[in-house]
């Protein structure tokens, strides 16, 4: 029986080396297999295998899930299908494709003056379509202080005190309500603040693709200053 | 059926230690110290090295840390620069298969090196070997250096003392087999929370693909209806053709029937200028007539009957110029209706003509629907017909194949994402089947474990209980140690409410107990016995070497700083001297 089932376990890890579609490999079967073998002994070295066996399925089921998430990429990646999206959405739409393919993060390593200076001639080159001139003025400061924002207070008060408002104002807001309606720099300054919120894990993103709607869920319990270990910030919701 | 079964059996095929070598470790500088199946007492004064034997025991297992948290370089005799532990492991066949089948000699020689630059390294069968693999064969067996119920240093009774339930579990678990079996239900549920996330992910994706699908339907809609509006075009083309054919042969008809008309009047018009030519010959006749007889009664006739004449004279003339008169018309008229055929008959060639082509034309787009409506209906339809194929705007003309293909992508992912989702939920079932197996075997083993523990408390007056707590969630299960001494009710083992020799008693009944059910054919205890007293010395020496003779094919190594028990009837004496610095083991066959 020890031997079936290490049996059992090189076949499923000869599976997942060999390259092969995992979709077409009936796990069923192998289950009722596993659950027949196990039936037979009550050792805890068998329990142990089993345990390994059931790892493998696991694996094998990650693989499928994996397997599947690449092969479901035609649905969205064809060319052809995106030029005919594109050809036929509505500037409507195509904004609201822009807003949610903008992922508002950024790292302190990127927030230096440079930086800042490139970004506020990316932002310029835009203000034809979105941002009055005379509202970009106060960016040409020469420091992040310009926009209210230092390193310290990033990760410290601000951040707290608009986490603080977020969980005031019900703990889940919309991206867009939680940006406000202030000035540019103001929203900017927001953008910012809530790019280190979710940096530093003390809210995630709850994405609603059927509304297109982003919401800014406060999170509890996050350690002050240290970023949230590699877990996907963003939530889909139906 | 369970209570049949010995928890943790014993494999059949033993690794059993026969030999450990130690060179230049610590206090040896080359000691070969034979290993018995049974009980082994490692006997000699303080410093003599009795423990280093289990230190290197341990390190030579594999080992990553010493006891007092010093470097494994700390282990090297002073002055030399490497040292060596080999332990010679018996691989002879047994029940006709070697313990370690791809092993193919009759000793299994583990080696580690430990240089003073801090570079260790194992060997196996003189060949290099990297620890995963010494733990990949030593594991098979049971046997772990780094469990303290396997292998219990000095003064690790405290360090038992201390460990939560938790731990204390996950311990047991591992020294019975169960080695992976946390790591590996853990891992296997996060894998499967991964594919929980994936699943909302595709779901999702789903929802926005199937807009896609939508939208491709909609293509093969208007595909469908620009192809049915042409259909209606063509048809209406051809009934346009045919209604073209019907009103020139309408209008062939009509002429045809006016030149008949023409005909018959030409016809009537001849006879009446026949009449007429007759007419004016008459008169004419008449006329020449009276001027004859006008011109003979002039010469004879009165005056009245000259007037007479000459009035009759007069109206034939009139008449005669009437009737030419007519004639002429009549003629004119004739020459009218003439001319008017000829343009009719004309007309008809030309009528006859379009007609033919049409007929042709007609007969070319199509055969002849069974009802015809005028052209102005038709064209009225055309024009719409034509509005209808604008205002669809562009169409993909493979629109119908590419929606096919999508649909039949988007079902199969859609398909498949079930089988995934069902292939989750009946790991994550089995998981738990395989979670009710362990809960019920591990309350198996902690009864067993507890009878024994009750007995051999019992044995030195005292009582004791292990109890399997909070079974329902692995991560907070685990494994209470009570004990009452003095008559007193059982309370649990901990570090501060029992006294130090009640507390080495409990943990070596414990660990006794344990040993008697766990997998390693290697136990050890070092100087457990240093807290008791003579009589509950006496008494556990007494239960160790039952549990040795319980287990003939395991070896027990007993440290003990004290005089060998009377109670002791067979055991080997491993003698550890100190002479000039250097430990010198002497082999007492039976102490």
């Amino acid at each position: 029986m020890e031997k079936e089932l290490k049996d059992l376990i090189v076949e499923l890890s000869s599976i997942m080396r060999s390259g092969s579609d995992p979709l077409a490999v009936q796990l069923e079967p192998r289950l009722s297999r596993l659950r027949q073998l196990i039936k037979k002994s009550l050792q805890f070295k068998h329990i142990e295998l089993d345990m390994e066996a059931l790892y493998n399925f696991a694996i094998l089921v990650y693989s499928q899930s994996k397997f599947l998430r690449d092969k479901s990429s035609v649905l969205y990646v064809d060319p052809f299908l995106i030029r005919l999206a594109v050809m036929g959405s509505s500037t409507e739409r195509l904004a609201d494709a822009f807003l949610q393919s903008w992922r508002p993060s950024t790292g302190r390593d990127v927030l230096s003056l440079e930086m800042m200076r490139r970004s506020y001639e990316y932002w310029s080159n835009l203000k034809d379509y979105t941002i009055g001139a005379e509202e970009t003025e106060p960016l040409l400061g020469e420091s992040l202080e310009s926009l209210g924002v230092t390193y310290d207070e990033l990760i410290s008060e601000e951040m707290l005190r608009l986490h603080e408002e977020l969980q005031n104002r019900g703990g889940r807001l919309l991206y867009e309500e939680l940006l406000g309606e202030g000035s540019l720099n103001e929203r900017l300054r927001r953008a910012v603040l809530i790019s280190f919120m979710l940096s530093y894990g003390y809210a995630v993103v709850e994405k609603e693709p059927l509304k297109r709607r982003f919401w800014i869920v406060a999170k509890e319990g996050a350690t002050k200053g240290r970023p949230t270990e590699a877990e996907s910030i963003i939530t889909i919701v139906s | 059926m369970i209570a049949e079964r010995p928890v943790g059996q014993v494999r059949q095929s033993k690794l059993l230690l026969r030999e450990l070598i130690l060179e230049n470790l610590m206090t040896y500088k080359y000691a070969r110290i034979p290993i018995s199946a049974g009980l082994n007492l490692v006997l000699g004064p303080n410093g003599a090295g009795k423990s280093s034997i289990l230190l290197g025991l341990s390190v030579g297992l594999g080992q990553a840390h010493t006891e007092r948290g010093r470097k494994l370089s700390d282990l090297i005799r002073w002055g030399e620069d490497i040292a060596r532990i080999t332990l010679v492991f018996d691989n002879r066949a047994q029940n006709g298969s070697r313990p370690i089948p791809e092993v193919r000699t009759d000793e299994l020689v583990i080696t580690r090196y430990l240089r003073e630059d801090g570079e260790y390294w194992h060997q196996m069968n003189f060949r290099q070997a990297t620890k995963l693999e010494i733990y990949d064969v030593l594991n098979r067996f049971g046997i772990d250096p780094d469990n303290i119920f396997i292998i219990m240093h000095q003064y690790m009774v405290e360090e038992i003392a201390a460990l939560t339930t938790q731990t204390m579990l996950q311990t047991i678990e591992k020294a019975v087999g169960l080695t992976h079996f946390r790591d590996r239900i853990r891992e296997a549920r996060e894998r499967l929370a991964e594919v929980a996330s994936e699943e909302k992910q595709l779901s999702s994706l789903l929802s926005e693909a199937q807009a896609t699908l939508d939208t491709w339907h909609e293509e093969v809609e208007k595909l469908k209806k620009r192809d049915s509006l042409k259909l209606r075009m063509t048809e209406l083309q051809i009934e346009q053709a045919w209604s073209e054919h019907a009103t020139l042969s309408q209008e062939l008809e009509q002429l045809t029937e006016k030149n008949a008309q023409i005909s018959e009047r030409l016809g009537k018009y001849s006879s009446r200028i026949e009449d007429a030519a007759r007419r004016v010959s008459d008169l004419l006749t008449r006329f020449q007539k009276e001027v004859g007889e006008l011109t003979a009664s002039t010469s004879r006739a009165g005056e009245s009957e000259e007037a007479h004449l000459r009035q009759e004279l007069t109206h034939t003339v009139e008449n005669y110029a009437e009737a030419r008169v007519r004639e002429a018309i009549l003629k004119r008229n004739l020459s009218l209706l003439t001319r008017l055929k000829n343009r009719v008959e004309i007309s008809m060639r030309s009528a006859q003509n379009a007609s033919e082509d049409a007929l042709k034309k007609a007969s070319e787009l199509g055969p002849k629907p069974s009802r015809i409506r005028n052209r102005e209906e038709i064209t009225k339809e055309l024009e719409g017909t034509q509005i209808g194929l604008a205002t669809l705007g562009s169409i993909v003309e493979n629109a119908e194949q590419i929606y096919e293909s999508y649909r039949k992508t988007y079902d199969d992912i859609e398909q498949k994402s079930l089988s995934v989702k069902k292939n989750k939920e009946s790991v994550l079932g089995e998981i738990d089947e395989t979670l009710t197996l362990w809960r019920r075997e591990v309350t198996k083993l902690v009864d067993q474990l507890s009878d024994s523990f009750k007995e051999k408390m019992r044995s030195i007056g005292a009582d004791g209980e292990i109890r399997f707590t909070g079974p329902e969630d692995m991560d907070q299960a685990g494994v209470q140690i009570l004990v009452s001494f003095g008559g007193s009710r059982l309370v649990e083992l901990n570090s501060f409410t029992q006294s130090g020799g009640e507390r080495s008693s409990s943990i070596i009944a414990f660990m006794l107990s344990l040993q008697s059910l766990i997998q390693s054919p290697l136990r050890a205890l070092d100087e457990f016995d240093i807290h008791m007293d003579p009589r509950n010395r006496e008494t556990f020496f007494k239960l160790v070497e039952q549990e040795a003779n319980n287990n003939p094919e395991a070896s027990y190594l007993v440290v003990t700083p004290g005089q060998v028990p009377k109670t002791i009837t067979k055991a080997v004496g491993i003698v550890v001297q100190k002479v000039s610095g250097t430990s010198v083991i002497n082999i007492v066959e039976n102490v």
